[in-house]
Order: structure tokens, then sequence, then C-alpha cells
């Protein structure tokens, strides 16, 4: 099963045992991280849009500071979404920055996301991200 | 200067990899530690934290790949290196294919393979396309992609060890990926 996070970024940076990561890589899930650089090698910013996978999503669902992207699929209509989860995310993502506007409940899921990827600065396509299953 | 290969076949040595048995510019060791030969194979000789050791290609978008002859439990490939402090690494060991960034010195884990098991002899590649997709394979099959634009231009690709002697390498190749160098369009699948 393939979903999507927001999980804070961890790590020293210093080596590769303590590298800057997503706290999702920790918790036994495949991780793609999308984590850009500032030119002094420290993350942009304090968190990281991750497509993961995994047969058990308890333990990262168990932590409160990873978001999950509600809905099944990406292809999720907004309105298909419970009100309270809806809310949350998108209040979630306000306070991260990420630029809301006319993403309306005829919008999708995945029409969410790429807005996250516009708020990092990444210029490709959140479709083509990959990870193992 | 276009490909570069190393088969690694000449007299054993203890303090120097070099030369490349493609004949192109020597092996160059940023970090400073010492690489060498063994029966035929490169392998790091020092324990030296976040060694590399690199190739002078003049090109940025290419397969790295080596033949790991015997799995040590923390090498791999460097790739898109300029310094010491600014490269792609694909950490390599007999439970991990791991991806990380180092800018301005710092280290970032950009993506993993998840549970695997890399046995000796495996075939490990990194492949940095035009469009800044970093595809990890092992044995010619992809285990998983990310995109980052780190080093986009740089053009030395080789080795790392850290703090591994135990790693043997074989055939190491750096491939250009072409004019264009961008694999991350999917071939069309026509259906009658």
């Amino acid at each position: 099963m393939k979903r999507w996070f927001i999980s804070p970024v961890i790590g020293s940076g210093i080596s590769t045992s303590d590298a800057f990561r997503a706290k999702i890589f920790d918790l036994g899930v495949n991780v793609h991280a999308k984590i850009p650089h500032n030119p002094d090698g420290t993350p942009r910013f304090n968190w990281a849009l991750c497509l993961c996978s995994a047969a058990d999503f308890s333990v990262a669902d168990a932590d409160t500071t990873i978001e999950p992207f509600p809905g099944v699929t990406v292809d999720d209509l907004l309105s298909s979404i419970p009100a309270a989860s809806r809310n949350r995310i998108q209040n979630f993502l306000i306070g991260k920055g990420v630029d809301l506007t006319g993403i309306t409940l005829q919008s999708t899921v995945g029409d969410v996301i790429q807005r996250v990827m516009n708020r990092i600065g990444a210029t490709d396509d959140f479709r083509k991200m990959t990870v193992p299953e | 200067m276009s490909n570069r290969t190393d088969n690694f076949t000449r007299a054993d040595s203890s303090v120097t990899m070099n030369p490349p048995s493609d004949g192109g510019a020597n092996w160059a060791a940023p970090t400073g530690g010492t690489w060498g030969i063994a029966t035929n194979q490169g392998r790091a000789v020092s324990s030296t934290s976040q060694s590399v050791i690199a190739l002078e290609a003049s090109l940025s978008n290419v397969d790295v790949q080596c033949t790991f002859a015997t799995v040590g439990s923390d090498g791999g490939l460097c790739a898109r290196l300029a310094d010491d402090a600014n490269y792609l690494v694909l950490k390599v060991s007999g439970t991990a294919l791991t991806l990380f960034k180092k800018v301005a010195n710092s280290f970032t884990q950009i993506g993993d393979a998840g549970a695997i098991t890399i046995s000796n002899n495996d075939v490990i590649k990194l492949r940095c396309d035009s469009a800044n997709l970093l595809n990890a394979f092992q044995n010619g099959v992809s285990k998983f992609s990310v995109t980052d634009a780190a080093g986009s231009t740089n053009t030395q690709h080789g080795l790392r060890d850290n703090a591994d002697t135990n790693g043997r390498f074989t055939v190491f190749s750096i491939t250009d990926l072409g004019a264009a160098g961008d694999t991350s369009t999917p071939i069309l699948n026509f259906m009658f």
C-alpha cells in the first residue's frame, strides 16, 4: 500500500548514519522523500513531502508528528473525504505555508500534493515519484 | 572524455588504485583515504570515514556501475562529485541500498530500497539523467528512483567506503547516457 505523508526532518547531517532525513524513514516503511536543501547543505524546510509504501503503517500512524494525507488515491475528490480529515490537513498545510488558493471540494488529493511540491520548489510532477513496494 | 572503465586487473598495491585500466586520468581521492589493489580487485586500504575515490568523466548524465565482488559493511558508489563536500552517495551493504546527497558537507538521505539483500558479485548501478532522475539498480533491476538536482553539473564519479576495508570491487564503469540523457520519459506501449 502506498500513502503520502508530511514528515518532520531529523538528523544532524554530519554523516550517512545520521543524515538529514524524513523521520518516517526510521519507522519501517519505504520512503521517497522530497528534501530540498539550502546552499549550506541544510534542509530548506524542517519537514518533507514523502511517498511511502508499507504493509503496515501503524507505527507511522501512531506518531503524531507525522501528518498523513487523507484519501485512498491521489484522484480522490476532496468532497469524498470526511470534513474533519479535510480540515485537519488544510490547517496543517496552511501552517507550513502551502498556498491552497483555488483548491475546492472538487479538487483532488493530487491537486493538494502538487501545491506542496510547489511550496518546496520541486519542478517535477509528483506523479513521477515512485517508491519500492 | 566520455566513458570510463576500470577492471582493476593489475599488480597488488596498498598505496594506490592507479592507473585505471582504460588509460584515462587517474583515480583521485579527495577525502584523503588510501585505496589500492588486491588480487585484481579494487579496495579501500585505510579505514577512513566517508572515503570516496573518483574518475573524471567530463559528463554528468551517466550510468555509474560496479560489480561488488565482496560486499562490505558500508561501501557503495559516489556520483556527480565536485569535491569532498559535494556529491551523491549510493550506500551499498548486505542489507541496504540507500541514496544520500552531500551538499556543503551535510548528508541528506533521499532514497532507500527498503528491505533488500545484496550479495557478493551483485552489479549495482546508479543512473543520473538530465532530468535529475536518480535511479538505483541491482543486477539490472530498478530498486528505486528519486529526483534531486544536487550536483547536477558535476562530472566525477566513483566508489565510496565508510570506515570499511572489507569491500572489493571488480568491473567499474561510467557510461554516457547520450546527448539527451533523459531516461525519465516512459516508452510508449502500443496495444492492438
